[in-house]
């Protein structure tokens, strides 16, 4: 193989939008995420603020979000990505479909690791006078720091095969590289450094996830 | 309070576990310092203050606990089930920090159990819940002499390897009698100086000589064997003494 089409300039131009994409989506979906996490876990049976109704609702809505297709949420929510950015065209025009299906993702993923925070720990805090907002942030975050770390370094991961997608509707980046020239000029080699490249950033995303769970846990 | 399993955040250091309670509180950085230091010298872990739970052992995580419920300087000390968890050597080791601190500190400690010999080492008085409700209450030498309760009665007996001595009633030629003494008396010969001048003879069928916390105490069933009058002489000598005698028919 030559490598004759691939234009390495272009290929460097798509990486940069790959991880532009994929570094904002997954900065607003931890704040919005690890929020609607933490109230979906609050709200849940048996839990600090037990809201059944709230519950159901939050988690109805999450259940559909995560049930529609990335592709078809891309396009679903166009009218409201070009409200928020203005576009609904490259790096900025993505964002917000990323978040939108990602959102839901990451919260489920930290609903599950607080949940797995131990209710004893919980106990003694509320015994020393705690808080509701103090057991959440000094008990409930940090006791639950390893699960959300990987939970985070899933979503990522998620995230950068969410952004080959948004290759669909013009996003930008290596999917959009992919699906252009590999796959509706059928320039294999394209296709082939740009695979290469998504399986890169995957393990080196995975890897550090790894780390820093390893570094934070301590049971 | 302190807890069965200690409850301690794992992700946190011991200093950062007994500083928790602090940082609820207005205290300053310093302030916190200070208070973290002086509690982890009182349970004697000063040099694990960097160490992880995970890394101490149960009796070392409970001290944490100890001293994480005493940062706050409160009245009472809550402990439910404290050294359930714990094995008999560690236990013992966990009460005596606790006397000391109930004698220390003057904090009253209110200590769930249901280990009959972590009651008879360190408390004062006891009650005895049953479903629910408070079904005795008082001393623990009285509660665990004279037992009322049926409930009582079965606790006690756990520890006092006693078996129901009115079993031997019929079988021995001599009338039974319970004898109990608590204190001073415990170490005298009193039931020799009784008998000496009498034709009366006696055998101990099953006794305890222990302590509760730092009282002795004495539980004997007794056979006295003579003569009714000189048996009752006897039985009034005993009395004499302070000894709670009482027959079993």
């Amino acid at each position: 193989m030559t490598f004759e089409n691939v234009r390495w300039n272009e290929i460097w131009e798509a990486t940069k939008d790959t991880l532009a994409m994929m570094a904002w989506s997954l900065l607003f979906t931890v704040i919005l995420g690890l929020i609607l996490g933490v109230i979906l876990f609050l709200t849940s049976r048996r839990q600090l603020l037990e809201q059944p109704v709230v519950y159901m609702i939050l988690s109805f809505v999450v259940n559909v979000l995560r049930s529609v297709p990335f592709v078809i949420l891309m396009i679903t929510i166009m009218p409201l990505t070009k409200i928020i950015t203005g576009t609904t065209l490259g790096v900025e025009g993505s964002i917000p479909p990323l978040v939108v299906a990602a959102t839901p993702f990451f919260a489920r993923l930290v609903e599950t690791s607080l949940r797995e925070v131990d209710r004893g720990v919980i106990e003694a805090a509320q015994a020393m006078g705690a808080s509701k907002w103090d057991i959440v942030r000094r008990v409930l975050l940090l006791e639950a720091r390893p699960g959300l770390l990987a939970a985070v370094t899933i979503t990522a991961v998620t995230l950068v095969s969410y952004t080959a997608m948004s290759g669909v509707i013009g996003g930008g980046g290596l999917g959009d590289l992919a699906l252009r020239y590999g796959y509706q000029r059928f320039q294999t080699d394209v296709m082939l450094v740009t695979v290469v490249l998504l399986i890169v950033l995957v393990q080196l995303l995975q890897s550090a996830g790894d780390l820093l769970v390893r570094r934070y846990s301590r049971k | 309070m302190i807890f069965q399993h200690f409850n301690l955040l794992s992700m946190a250091t011991v200093k950062d576990n007994v500083a928790f309670p602090l940082r609820l509180t207005k205290l300053s950085k310093d302030e916190i310092n200070n208070r973290v230091s002086e509690l982890l010298q009182l349970v004697g872990l000063t040099e694990h203050a960097n160490k992880y739970p995970a890394q101490l052992s149960g009796g070392q995580k409970q001290r944490v606990g100890i001293a994480r419920a005493l940062a706050n300087n409160p009245d009472v000390l809550l402990c439910d089930e404290a050294t359930s968890a714990l094995d008999p050597q560690t236990t013992n080791a966990i009460l005596a920090l606790l006397l000391d601190i109930n004698r220390k500190l003057g904090i009253t400690i209110l200590l769930i159990t249901h280990e009959m010999h972590v009651i008879r080492s360190i408390c004062d008085r006891v009650a005895v819940i049953d479903q629910g409700g408070i079904v005795e209450m008082g001393k623990v030498l009285d509660v665990f002499l004279k037992p009322q309760h049926r409930v009582t009665q079965d606790f006690v007996e756990q520890v006092a390897d006693s078996f129901d001595a009115r079993e031997l009633i019929g079988q021995r030629e001599g009338r039974l009698y319970r004898v109990h003494y608590v204190g001073d008396t415990t170490y005298e010969p009193i039931l020799y100086n009784a008998v000496k001048t009498t034709r009366v003879q006696f055998a101990i069928l099953q006794g305890t000589v222990s302590r509760m916390k730092q009282t002795p105490y004495g539980q004997l069933i007794v056979e006295l064997i003579g003569d009714g009058p000189e048996i009752e002489r006897v039985i009034g000598d005993l009395r004499k003494e302070g000894l709670d005698v009482e027959e079993l028919r």
